[in-house]
């Protein structure tokens, strides 16, 4: 090396000694007490009592359940084997064949548990249904459940 | 040395060495990945090949930036520098393996383009904690790839040494960028103490041996300049009456070792002042494959021997033995008694100088 590379070597290590022991020690200092990567769960609804219908497809148990006032309707869905797709996605599909059929979000499942989704009224008014969970990054349909009335 | 641009000029010591490294990084690779398994039963194929690959790739570039000071610190090291470009190339593969893998991981399962995704999905850069640390290695990626494309002896000679040791030199930025990439990045998302700890130890070690073969360095330039801060180079030529003009002192005989050599710096010029078969020969320092420095080499054969890569020159004109052609500069030599003086007026590269005779 010459004499000006043996140089720049030096200024870069002297710096170094210092500089990097200060990043290590700033991010051994921010390191976060919770763990950002932990999931947060939204509270689920309470179970409604009555059990109009149950359908298995795979690895999911889909009920429809009504309160006993029966002005409350509910998706419940179990997961009996965790899944391997990090975020699905649940969509509820009313079926009119006069003026076309309607999708509404429900939300998004995890990869384990139970999970519950309230109806809206036009959707507890209205006879037949599909309840379609999909996986929206890799654009897959996983289940397609039809309720009729 | 070689006449030629092999792609690899495959010797057996660079085949050994090649193998041992490649059952390194086997072996390696085969207990992370059983371990990963053992300790973690749900761990997915990807998961475990991203791993084993960032680990083994931050590993290896801690071992590569400690053989060059080690090297300076203590001559054992040496055959490692002979291969040091492999175990770089080997290190950027395997790197490489661990960034394909962690974008397609991460980035490359939905519509949004990778890069994109890469770039898009945390730009939280206000944030120590939060920092997007996936762009850090990506970056560091990007310069080891730079290195390992030029890495061969086409661009060496082409880019010429100082402009290819520059270039390469961002290897040390590719190793702080990596080690806030791991820090900003697995630390927090871990907070395993006992990976904090090994970090800290690479690191320390890292910039331990760099700071201390730079001061050692530092003192033997400073040894190197005879009489730079005691007087002046006019008053040392005055004192001698029978040295010619252009002559200064440059040290005794007997600070020479046979075969071996002193480095000196007179009027900005780094010599290798060489003593063998009773005789001494100046050329210039800089080897002409990597500017290594050939007075920390040795006479082999009856030729100088670069310590990096093994280039030979004749002590006595500064060429290569034939069919090589790489020339360094020379100097002339005069030995007063047991006083060694040297013109540091270069000659021109190749030129033959007729070596000094001890004891006459």
């Amino acid at each position: 090396m010459t004499v000006k590379h043996r140089k720049l070597h030096r200024y870069i290590w002297f710096a170094f000694a210092f500089l990097l022991p200060l990043g290590w020690l700033a991010a051994i200092w921010v390191i976060p007490e919770t763990i950002w990567q932990t999931p947060v769960h939204l509270g689920q609804p309470p179970q409604l009592t009555n059990l109009l219908q149950s359908k298995e497809s795979g690895d999911f148990v889909i009920n429809l359940r009504q309160d006993s006032t029966e002005q409350l309707k509910q998706i419940e869905i179990f997961i009996k084997k965790p899944q391997v797709n990090p975020s699905t996605v649940v969509i509820l599909e009313t079926i009119d064949s006069i003026k076309g059929n309607k999708e509404q979000l429900l939300g998004m499942l995890g990869s384990r548990g139970v999970w519950r989704f309230n109806l809206d009224s036009l959707t507890i008014n209205h006879p037949d249904f599909k309840v379609r969970l999909e996986d929206n990054i890799q654009h897959l349909t996983l289940r397609s459940i039809t309720f009729k009335h | 040395m070689s006449v030629i641009y092999d792609p690899i000029h495959w010797t057996a010591h660079k085949r050994l060495y090649d193998w041992l490294l490649l059952t390194f990084v086997v072996i390696y690779l085969a207990l992370f990945s059983g371990l990963q398994v053992l300790l973690f039963p749900q761990i997915t194929l990807e998961t475990i090949v991203i791993r084993a690959t960032g680990t083994l790739a931050f590993l290896m570039l801690h071992i590569i930036l400690c053989i060059g000071p080690l090297c300076r610190l203590d001559k054992r090291f040496l055959p490692m520098l002979y291969n040091r470009r492999h175990f770089g190339v080997t290190m950027f593969l395997i790197a490489l393996v661990h960034g394909a893998f962690s974008i397609f991981q991460f980035h490359a399962l939905s519509n949004t383009d990778p890069l994109v995704s890469l770039f898009g999905s945390n730009t939280h850069f206000d944030s120590i904690a939060r920092f997007p640390f996936q762009s850090l290695g990506f970056f560091a990626l990007m310069i080891l790839f730079v290195m390992a494309a030029t890495s061969h002896d086409f661009w060496l000679k082409n880019l010429t040494p100082p402009v290819w040791k520059t270039l390469h030199l961002g290897v040390y930025l590719a190793y702080a960028l990596l080690l806030m990439h791991v820090m900003l990045g697995v630390i927090q998302l871990e907070q395993s103490p006992v990976l904090i700890g090994l970090i800290g130890f690479g690191m320390f070690t890292v910039i331990s041996v760099h700071v201390l073969a730079a001061s050692r360095q530092m003192k033997k330039d400073r040894a190197a300049q005879p009489y730079k801060n005691e007087v002046g180079i006019s008053s040392i030529q005055s004192l001698k009456y029978n040295v010619p003009a252009g002559f200064v002192y440059a040290c005794e005989v007997s600070e020479i070792p046979e075969n071996r050599a002193k480095m000196l710096i007179i009027q900005g010029e780094n010599i290798a002042l060489f003593k063998y078969e009773n005789k001494l020969s100046a050329v210039h320092n800089l080897c002409k494959h990597q500017n290594g420095p050939l007075s920390e080499g040795k006479i082999i054969d009856g030729c100088i021997t670069c310590p990096w890569h093994g280039y030979q020159y004749l002590p006595e004109n500064g060429q290569s033995p034939p069919p090589f052609t790489e020339k360094v500069c020379t100097y002339d030599v005069l030995v007063d008694g047991t006083q060694v003086y040297l013109n540091p007026k270069p000659y021109p590269e190749g030129t033959a100088r007729p070596p000094a005779l001890i004891g006459l």
